[in-house]
């Protein structure tokens, strides 16, 4: 078990409601920022459970800020941890929390996972993160769900926009005249993006154009398969 | 600078080429094999320089194989290594070769790059890594030129191919039955896929039905949210 399963097992706190193959994920992303002065911010609040999770994991130099609809969510507010109402499907309020947020290390996406909600919140903060931050949008699994805007395969879901973000990540390596195939606003944002069951992971970091690299002695006449 | 960064930069032995941020992502995803009995087959083996890099990296019980077209690379055979000759596009001689290789962990294709190529091989060796294997899939980049078979968002391209499998992570969840959708071998068998420039990374690891559990106080009643969904 690691510090994540722990805390949730002998949760001494408020309700916290996760997948069980989550902990070992975030810990595999997320343990870099413990200790660190790192600013996280998670949408969907409920009992504010993770929100003290966070707070215990990260340290006590963590700033935590979580985003709900509902307005009693504010009770939840306690030293370190900060609580903003607001609806993430609104673009009027993603563009003010941007504002009231100037730095966000690690953004975690656990509000009302409907397509809309998922794809405008991506579109709106991640480059709004800091140069390594982590972008994570949870339960995943509503894109192939009809009741949340979803379909297996069908355009438009956050899945399907996670995928496209793939052909970005290629963007320097462009060839040929396709318009669609280039370096676009992401490319040089985006280092990986990191697919599990309900869960996508993506990893911020400059990047440049990628170069190829030799040393050694050759050895062996390539002939006609270089 | 990570070890293998650091082995590159002082590399007295054969010739390696790979780009740059590699090293990175290998360490990463590869690191936990370090020192144990790991059988790792690279096809692609040119000079045998990242055979060696393997052979250093992984420690003495470690078993590197290699497979190359060119029949010229036998003669890079040593001590922990192994290298074979054949063409990684030819489904029959993968299957042969599978069965003469003892359990694989690790299987890196920096072959050919042609999508039936690193097609072929995945669809061959993916099932043969052991239940925590790791599969890489090196310069991804050519699923999007029209010189090995690529083509943007063109179906039957690696990338493509790839981004199909995405969805089984997630085939616990198929609500609706979605024929294509259905817990597979691989949904069973696959815990996660990452995406990297020019490289897709595939780890192994035998996957229950997911689990949703809470623990803790409540601490506020039931909401509702009374927003009206756009669209």
């Amino acid at each position: 078990m690691n510090d994540l399963e722990k805390y949730f097992e002998n949760n001494p706190g408020n309700m916290i409601n996760k997948w069980t193959h989550y902990f070992k994920i975030y810990d595999n992303h997320l343990s870099r920022y413990r200790g660190t002065d790192v600013h996280i911010l998670e949408i969907g609040v409920r009992h504010g459970g993770s929100l003290q999770m966070w707070k215990a994991y990260f340290g006590p130099e963590a700033k935590i800020y979580g985003v709900d609809i509902n307005p009693r969510s504010r009770e939840l507010e306690e030293e370190q941890i900060e609580i903003f109402i607001g609806d993430q499907g609104d673009a009027r309020f993603l563009a003010e929390l941007r504002e009231k947020l100037p730095r966000i290390d690690i953004l975690l996406d656990d509000g009302g996972h409907t397509m809309d909600q998922q794809i405008l919140t991506f579109e709106m903060m991640f480059l709004h993160l800091s140069e390594q931050a982590t972008y994570i949008c949870e339960d995943t699994h509503t894109s192939y769900w009809n009741t949340f805007g979803g379909g297996f395969r069908r355009e438009g879901t956050f899945m399907e926009t996670a995928k496209g973000l793939v052909d970005d990540l290629h963007g320097y390596h462009k060839r040929g005249r396709n318009e669609n195939f280039r370096v676009t606003d992401y490319t040089p944002y985006v280092d990986s993006i990191h697919f599990y069951d309900s869960m996508v992971v993506i990893e911020k970091d400059r990047r440049e154009v990628p170069e190829t690299v030799r040393s050694g002695n050759p050895v062996i006449d390539q002939g006609k398969n270089p | 600078m990570n070890d293998l960064e650091n082995y590159f930069a002082n590399n007295t032995g054969n010739l390696i080429m790979k780009w740059r941020h590699y090293f990175k992502i290998y360490e990463r995803h590869l690191s936990r094999f370090r020192n144990s009995e790991v059988n790792i087959l690279e096809i692609g083996v040119r000079d045998g320089g990242s055979l060696q890099m393997w052979k250093d990296y992984f420690g003495p019980n470690a078993r590197i194989f290699g497979l190359d077209i060119n029949p010229q690379s036998a003669q890079l055979r040593e001590s922990q290594i192994e290298v074979f000759i054949g063409d990684q596009q030819d489904k029959t001689f993968l299957t042969e070769l599978a069965q003469r290789l003892p359990r694989l962990d690790i299987l890196i294709d920096d072959g050919g790059h042609t999508m039936q190529q690193q097609i072929n091989s995945f669809d061959v060796f993916f099932d043969q890594l052991s239940d925590h294997g790791v599969y890489i899939c090196e310069d991804t980049h050519t699923s999007y030129w029209a010189s090995f078979g690529g083509g943007y968002r063109k179906p039957g391209t690696f990338i493509e191919y790839a981004k199909e499998k995405v969805d089984l992570l997630n085939a616990y969840h198929n609500r609706h039955g979605e024929p294509g959708f259905e817990v597979n071998d691989f949904a069973r068998s696959t815990a996660s896929m990452h995406f990297y420039d020019s490289m897709v990374v595939i780890e192994k690891a035998p996957k229950q039905e997911p689990e949703l559990k809470h623990t803790g106080k409540m601490r506020l009643p039931r909401f509702k949210a009374t927003r009206i969904p756009k669209g």
